[in-house]
């Protein structure tokens, strides 16, 4: 288990953590997603041990290490840029750490360690398990290459074999896809998750990309400005976001929010008067609703003209623009009829997915959208 | 290619070929002496190709002087110092380039400062040292005041500083200690540079008269120009051809060691912003 406890980092006067606490438990993929500059980076070094943190401790099982470095720590990292040794071909860069671990200094020393039997025993032992790494990630053809002559997706797995090869207490990748194309990524986010299962190890994973994030993760952590604003399963990001900015940040369409004026109970806005079930305090509310639970609907009233349909094939999307001039995002399951271009659609949306956030603070209200009263049109 | 072209290329190559004639001219006439006999050597018509190859110089090189002594010498002196150079200057470059502390800028900067301050001018209280220490006339008088090259931080430090961040946090996951990424990733990460200053670093110190001449009177450790001396000391200037055998003998190493060495040396150059 990992443990972070009221980590910060300053750079010089600049805070770039401010109070992080997160727990990783064994064998879990937990995913530290945020824009960049949000200090998510910096997170997976102090879990490395590449950086320290100015206040608060890192326990690795039960254990302060936030002095050990990184040697220490027995922890394997991947790289965005693969930082593979480009000196050494595939062979070499895979059995380094291992020979970092298990021989000492005399078994490594060059031409002396010819003559040691217990580092000819080693090194025959190295052979085989970066031979059986290399099999397993199907790069066994490109032992003898050096780095150069390897494409970008083959650096990634090289890289991975070198993180692979030992038994470390945890795997941190950081962004560790970013540097191939779409379709490779694809299936690389496909063959990690599948590496996960087999390995059964503790991932710590860094991305910026909510999509990677929410398909591989058993837990995400939401990196803003330096402070985690929510971590929990990807449903729960998906279905109870903690406040405006990590609606925006999830999901694969981007969240419509209307803003509403709200009395007790009641909620007046741009979409129609609609009842909480509870009331708020609060003066304005945001009425935050993915454009993959509105639909367009023939029984409500009028309320929004299409101004641009896009089609993806399995789906399509439609801007519509509503009397104020505010865009709203709506996906179409079905794509058998698209909406005309400049028609006016009536919309509706899932009540109960709908989240209420506070206008003035963007903080997650606790209240659920029971009724639609009265839509805009008839007002 | 049009006329144009053509008649720069032409005139370029011109040039160059001039400049390189005149550069190669004393090398030539150097081992065209060194081949000739003395007759000839001293006829009256100026012949630029020896008539026949007189090998005899040579033999009388060898033999007049301890010849093969003064080139182990070298050997001895030019290694050492190398060694040396490289033990101190590749831990310093990497610290400089790769790690954050304290007064690092002004130790960068103090190396800077070095770097325009001839060796000559600290000769004489190095002389005065080696002296105290009864150092003088050994090999350790032309090794120790050459171990620390700023030459040689400051250009592992610039190669140094290219390696991405990446590559060293990798080594360090990887259980490399700092010393063991010194020595195991960047060292040979640095070979080009390491290349150029072998390069810069024998050449210097094989053909430097001016050190062994201040501590070394003893010929036994005399280092190969040094040696080239004694022709003209015992032999009064008469005996041309031997003489010229010896610098021949004397500049192979260093023309070898280069074309060997190429590739890497203009790499070496040309990456880390340095102009020999």
């Amino acid at each position: 288990m990992i443990e972070l406890r009221n980590i910060k980092r300053q750079f010089g006067q600049t805070t770039v953590l401010e109070d992080i606490s997160l727990t990783v438990e064994n064998g879990s993929f937990t995913t530290l997603l945020g824009a960049s500059g949000s200090g998510k980076s910096t997170t997976l070094r102090i879990i490395a041990g590449l950086d320290t943190p100015t206040s608060g401790s890192v326990m690795i099982n039960g254990q302060d290490v936030t002095q050990a470095p990184a040697a220490a720590r027995n922890i394997a990292m991947v790289f965005q840029s693969y930082a593979l040794y480009p000196h050494m071909d595939v062979r070499g860069n895979i059995t380094l750490p291992l020979a970092m671990r298990n021989m000492n200094r005399l078994e490594r020393a060059p031409l002396l360690n010819k003559l040691l039997p217990s580092a000819r025993q080693k090194a025959q032992n190295h052979q085989e398990q970066v031979e059986s790494i290399a099999r397993m990630l199907e790069i066994e053809h490109l032992l003898a290459r050096k780095p150069s002559q390897l494409s970008g997706g083959q650096k990634q797995r090289v890289a991975m074999g070198r993180a692979l090869v030992r038994d470390p207490v945890a795997f941190l990748l950081d962004e560790p896809l970013s540097n191939l194309d779409a379709k490779l990524r694809g299936q690389m986010r496909g063959e990690l998750i599948d590496l996960h299962k087999r390995t059964g190890k503790t991932f710590i994973y860094v991305t910026h990309d909510q999509a990677e994030a929410m398909s591989m993760s058993d837990q995400i952590a939401i990196f803003m400005h330096g402070v985690i604003v929510q971590k929990g399963t990807p449903h729960d990001l998906y279905e109870r976001p903690a406040t405006k900015e990590v609606a925006a940040f999830i999901g694969d369409h981007p969240i419509n929010f209307i803003e509403c004026s709200v009395e007790g109970n009641v909620v007046r806005g741009p979409l129609g008067i609609f009842v909480l079930d509870e009331a708020v305090s609060c003066q304005n509310v945001v009425i935050g609703v993915r454009p993959e639970v509105m639909e367009l609907s023939s029984e409500t009233a009028v309320n929004g003209k299409v101004e641009r349909v896009e089609y993806f094939g399995s789906k399509a999307t439609a801007s519509l623009s509503l009397s104020n001039g505010q865009m709203i995002q709506v996906v179409l399951e079905d794509t058998s009829t698209l909406p005309e271009t400049g028609s006016a659609c009536g919309l509706s949306f899932e009540l109960s997915r709908a989240h209420v956030f506070d206008a003035q603070t963007g903080l997650r209200l606790d209240v659920k959208v029971a009724a639609c009263v009265q839509d805009a049109a008839a007002e | 290619m049009n006329a144009r072209t053509y008649t720069s290329r032409a005139l370029t190559v011109f040039f160059l070929t001039i400049g390189a004639a005149i550069l190669l001219l004393p090398f030539f006439w150097m081992v065209s002496l060194s081949l000739k006999t003395p007759e000839e050597i001293f006829s009256p018509e100026l012949t630029f190709f020896p008539g026949s190859f007189y090998f005899d110089n040579y033999i009388k090189a060898f033999q007049q002087v301890p010849l093969h002594r003064f080139l182990l010498n070298g050997v001895m002196v030019c290694g050492g110092i190398l060694f040396f150079q490289m033990m101190f200057a590749v831990p310093c470059a990497y610290a400089l380039a790769q790690r954050q502390f304290a007064g690092r800028t002004i130790v960068f900067g103090m190396v800077l400062a070095g770097l325009l301050v001839p060796y000559h001018v600290t000769a004489v209280p190095i002389f005065l040292g080696l002296a105290q220490l009864q150092l003088l006339n050994t090999y350790a008088a032309l090794v120790l005041p050459f171990v620390a090259s700023v030459f040689g931080i400051f250009l592992f430090r610039q190669f140094m500083a290219t390696l991405p961040p990446d590559l060293i946090d990798a080594a360090r996951v990887d259980g490399l200690s700092e010393m063991a990424i010194v020595w195991r990733i960047a060292f040979p990460a640095a070979w080009p540079a390491a290349t150029t200053f072998a390069i810069f670093s024998i050449v210097a110190h094989w053909n430097d008269l001016f050190w062994p001449m201040i501590v070394i009177s003893d010929a036994d450790l005399a280092t190969p120009p040094q040696g080239i001396l004694f022709f003209r000391d015992e032999e009064s200037g008469s005996d041309v051809g031997p003489l010229m055998a010896a610098a021949t003998v004397v500049t192979t190493p260093l023309v070898l060691l280069f074309l060997i060495a190429q590739r890497w040396f203009i790499q070496g150059v040309t990456m880390s912003g340095i102009k020999g």
